[in-house]
């Protein structure tokens, strides 16, 4: 009967302590190289070739679509704004970001206007995941132009945000 | 005459592999862990979460990745303030495990945009570009006026091509 016999019936030998070596070796091994890796993925967002230098012309004619975001410093919170209207503060401000930026889309789209630029007018101290929030928002309408406001570059002095409202 | 023959030695000359195998893991060990105590191009950061990020499979495409983190232990942040409202943040940007300040990061792109410049001057630009990509990794709390000296700099030394990295909301 197969496994029934003696020890010394069984010509072959197995070194069980080098196979377990070579196990721990494995384990030691995987143990090193394995890493909670976070899925990262990109979005492309290639610079205007003619524009950004100082002589930057202003046009009287506003065609695009602008989020300005600002930053409460006191309450150190975000403040989204769409046009002049204040958005909620929040997922729900997201929410109602997308929503406000879809109907404007579809306005220009509708003016024959489909490559209308969204463009991010964002205060220094944002967090960048305030800003990246409305890229994402940016595609998942399919906004081909997503541009950055660019400001002049020097520190603010104080926030730009409006105030706290008083409770 | 009765010959006597010697009984036949047996000897074994099959190698023993186990403790070569052995000793080839170890080495591989070695070499794993040596290797990753070499500078890494990404930084150690939290990236902002993005549902229609793209996946990145630039392969083999000339790139420099410029990372903002935060470390409020560091003696000389990028820029001296985060901010109102975000005193005592000390952010950082570093390129290949190295950082820098606007002048060195200018200094740099504009060398690495050299590298990889467009053989022809671009009519819209009025100058040469670069074909490089820029990767812009930049912590989900990074204040956006870094991001924003980066871009900036970026596209002053001709490098058009900037990518902001992202995380997919189902990553560990």
């Amino acid at each position: 009967m197969a496994g029934g016999g003696e020890a010394e019936d069984n010509p072959v030998n197995i070194n069980v302590v080098a196979m377990v070596d070579i196990i721990f070796c494995l384990c030691v091994f995987f143990m090193c190289s394995f890493k909670f890796k976070q899925l990262e993925g990109k979005f492309q967002s290639w610079l205007p070739k003619n524009k950004g230098d100082s002589q930057t012309s202003v046009s009287d004619e506003v065609k695009e679509i602008r989020v300005a975001m600002l930053w409460d410093a006191n309450r150190k919170v975000p403040v989204r704004m769409f046009g002049h209207k204040t958005v909620a503060e929040g997922p729900e401000g997201i929410k109602e970001l997308e929503t406000l930026i879809r109907g404007a889309y579809e306005d220009w789209q509708r003016k024959g206007e489909p490559d209308i630029p969204l463009i991010i007018d964002g205060d220094y101290p944002l967090p960048w995941d305030e800003v990246m929030a409305v890229v994402n928002i940016g595609k998942v309408l399919e906004i081909k132009n997503i541009e950055f406001a660019m400001g002049p570059g020097s520190l603010p002095t104080q926030s730009s945000a409006p105030a706290a409202p008083q409770k | 005459m009765t010959k006597h023959k010697m009984p036949p030695v047996k000897e074994d000359i099959s190698p023993n592999l186990v403790p070569m195998i052995d000793i080839m893991f170890l080495l591989l060990l070695f070499f794993m862990l040596g290797a990753d105590m070499a500078v890494r191009e990404s930084a150690n950061l939290l990236l902002p979460q993005a549902s229609k990020v793209k996946a990145d499979d630039s392969y083999g495409a000339p790139t420099t990745t410029v990372n903002i983190h935060r470390d409020d232990d560091a003696e000389t942040p990028f820029l001296p303030s985060a901010g109102p409202g975000r005193e005592g943040e000390k952010w950082l940007v570093s390129v290949s495990g190295i950082d820098h300040t606007p002048e060195t990061l200018k200094t740099l792109l504009q060398a690495h945009a050299e590298e990889n410049l467009q053989s022809e001057i671009d009519p819209a630009a009025g100058k040469k570009l670069s074909d490089r990509v820029l990767l812009v990794r930049a912590d989900r709390g990074a204040p956006y006026g870094f991001v924003q000296r980066v871009i900036e700099a970026a596209g002053l030394a001709g490098l058009y091509k900037v990518e902001v990295a992202a995380a997919e909301p189902s990553g560990i």
